[in-house]
């Protein structure tokens, strides 16, 4: 039988909303910490280069002396080896006595507002279109008896500072991507350790047969306990409604069909009593109708039975050939009633089908039913069952009426009738309670008219290796 | 043939007994399952027919005890549930076949002889008339040297004949009980039946009579 398992639309993944959320969060992190890392690296390469043109501007105004009115300065080869870096860096200087430049760049000036400052003061500086990081140290000298205002000016370009801190900013990105890394690793398993209560519930209730309907006992985290809760739930609901159904259907049965036997078989007691015409045409009708009723009655059972168990009962191998002959048997005496011949033919071997076995009893009983139905007396159905190793098929031909005009496969449908079939009891329901239970099955059911007149009928299932 | 009907309904049961009484059948009825173990302890039956719900217990475990006992009467099981598992219930408890209701007497009396012949028949069912052997179990005929194989409409007919020899039966009998209550048929249709019969018996020391504007008689050939 198939069964396509019913999904709900999805409204999207949980894994993958975790997973997601997880790699943002490391991304945000990570980025963080890599602007962190680039803040301080760039701040101590930045220090350190203060620090050295501090102790430079402070080795120049050590070498600072003065004899008499002459002030001498003397820029002493220690304070340019200090700043020496591998890079390249180029250092402007201005040493002023009273605002006036003594050696160095004459027009490199310090801010205004550092010429009050005693200590060292560092600043980012411009000068010809270099960026640089300046010291600008305010001392004195004695010049005569009078103390004279000096100001020290050094700066240096930031090349081997911008390498240090291109240096960090390289690790910071390998640390960074490690980090990010570590969060999408967490982020997965956490995610998965989190739904697993979750696919543990699913699989508990997928695994289960179609008859299985006690409550879940599988213990479940706290956060899915309304859902387990409600599904047992709906299971309770559910066994009680299919068990009602059940009850149901075989009441019903009992009911509709135990006063209908007993207004049938008066009827027929006065019918064997009546001489009288008029009398006899009624209550012929009246059995006409009785018979009806019962038909319908046990038909519309039977429909509500297949398509109330199509969905609930398991599956079981079941041999087509020992049903069909089981059929066959029951059936002998209607037909042999009408003296009409059903010839069973076999071929092959090897007719195991999966299904439910009173659905597929009910099918094949109906199918060779209507034959004997619609079958005129003294004539032949054969039933020729046949296999071609994939599916294996039923065919009932009989000598009737035929199917009329039409698509034959209308009268699958419920209810449908043929167009020529006055005069003879019936539900329009077996047929399609016949095409219900192949559907159901993965097989198919098909009519059509015999060219020597005549219906066939052709029920086939799938083979169950 | 002896019928014990084991129904609980009484207007159901009473209608029942006196249908079969009518094609020439002796019936006791049972209302419950007591009464039942009864009537079986102190008669012997051709045919149990057994409804399946009854007021003091379910007919499979009736009929599963009787089995038990060593008591193998055959039975029909009648249901009223129609699905085929309470059917195959019926049967592997020991029931020889089932009908539903409501029940059509010539299908139960169809059933009741292939139950009957699967188990051996006897020989109370060969019935004689003049030269004729009647075996209605076989629906086989004999006399002298031959043996003639009747259909089933064929041996229905000759039956209500051997009911009542040298009666004459009117085509309306006939039809009554020959055909479905429900099946339309025409005077011709008793006709063609009955030529086929006169066929059959051809050669023998009976012939079936027309009488004219009454019916037919089945008599020993003058």
């Amino acid at each position: 039988m198939v069964r396509k398992p019913y999904a709900a639309p999805s409204a999207g993944s949980i894994h993958r909303r975790m997973v997601l959320s997880h790699l943002a969060l490391g991304a945000l992190a990570s980025l963080c910490l890599f602007l962190a890392i680039r803040f301080v690296a760039f701040q101590t390469a930045e220090a350190t280069q203060d620090n050295l043109l501090r102790a430079a501007a402070n080795a120049i105004g050590e070498q600072i002396s003065s004899s008499g009115e002459e002030v001498i300065v003397k820029l002493p080869h220690s304070a340019f080896a200090i700043l020496e870096t591998p890079s390249q860096d180029r250092i402007f200087y201005n040493v002023r006595l009273n605002g006036v430049s003594i050696t160095g760049y004459e027009d490199f000036l310090p801010p205004e507002e550092t010429s009050r400052l005693r200590e060292p003061f560092a600043f980012a500086a411009s000068y010809r279109g270099f960026d640089l990081r300046a010291v600008v140290l305010n001392t004195s000298a004695p010049v005569g008896s009078e103390q004279q205002a000096v100001s020290i000016l050094v700066a240096q370009t930031q090349y081997a500072q911008g390498e240090v801190a291109d240096r960090f900013a390289a690790w910071a990105i390998l640390i960074s991507a490690g980090i990010f890394l570590g969060f999408a690793v967490l982020g997965v398993l956490a995610t998965s350790s989190a739904l697993r209560p979750l696919h543990r519930v699913t699989e508990a209730v997928a695994r289960r047969g179609p008859n299985d309907l006690r409550p879940l006992k599988h213990p479940t985290p706290v956060e899915l306990t309304p859902l387990t809760s409600a599904l047992n739930e709906f299971i309770r609901r559910l066994r009680h409604s299919l068990r009602r159904t059940e009850t149901f259907i075989a009441e019903a049965a009992h009911h509709i069909r135990t006063p209908l036997s007993t207004v049938q078989t008066e009827t027929e007691i006065a019918l064997r009593n009546s001489p009288d015409d008029a009398t006899r045409k009624v209550l012929r009708k009246i059995l006409f109708s009785v018979e009806e009723s019962a038909r319908s009655a046990s038909q519309l059972l039977a429909y509500a039975t297949v398509t109330q168990r199509s969905d609930s009962t398991p599956l079981e191998r079941v041999d087509l050939r020992a049903k069909v002959q089981e059929a066959y048997d029951a059936l002998y005496p209607t037909a042999d009633l009408k003296d009409i011949d059903i010839q069973l033919q076999t071929e092959g071997e090897g007719f195991d089908i999966q299904g439910d076995v009173l659905m597929i009893e009910i099918s094949l009983r109906n199918l060779i039913d209507n034959a004997i139905k619609y079958s005129p007396p003294d004539t032949t159905i054969s039933l020729h069952l046949s296999s071609d190793g994939d599916q294996h098929c039923l065919t009932v031909r009989d000598q009737g009426r035929g199917l009329g005009q039409g698509d034959p496969q209308k009268l699958l449908d419920r209810f449908q009738r043929g167009s020529d079939t006055a005069g003879i009891v019936g539900t329009g329901m077996g047929l399609a309670i016949v095409n219900e239970v192949a559907r159901s099955h993965g097989g198919q059911l098909s009519l059509k008219n015999n060219k020597e007149g005549g219906a066939c009928a052709n029920l086939c299932f799938p083979n169950f290796p | 043939m002896r019928f014990l009907l084991v129904e609980d309904n009484e207007n159901l049961a009473e209608a029942v007994s006196t249908r079969l009484g009518m094609d020439g059948h002796a019936i006791d009825t049972a209302g419950s399952l007591a009464d039942a173990w009864e009537y079986l302890d102190y008669s012997s039956y051709d045919i149990v027919l057994l409804d399946l719900t009854l007021p003091d217990g379910d007919g499979r475990r009736f009929l599963a005890q009787c089995r038990a006992q060593g008591n193998d009467v055959p039975v029909i099981a009648v249901t009223a549930q129609s699905d085929v598992s309470s059917r195959v219930e019926v049967l592997d408890a020991g029931a020889d076949d089932y009908i539903s209701k409501p029940v059509n007497f010539s299908e139960l009396e169809a059933r009741c002889r292939a139950v009957l012949r699967r188990r051996g028949g006897s020989s109370h069912n060969v019935q004689r008339f003049a030269d004729l052997e009647f075996d209605t179990l076989r629906a086989e005929l004999r006399f002298g040297n031959e043996a003639r194989e009747l259909r089933n409409r064929e041996m229905r007919l000759l039956e209500i004949f051997f009911s009542g020899p040298d009666r004459i039966f009117s085509k309306v009998q006939i039809g009554d009980r020959l055909f479905t209550s429900s099946e339309e048929i025409s005077d011709n249709v008793i006709e063609v039946y009955v030529a086929r019969l006169r066929k059959k018996i051809e050669g023998s020391g009976a012939q079936i009579e027309t009488v004219r504007g009454l019916g037919y008689r089945l008599s020993e050939r003058g």
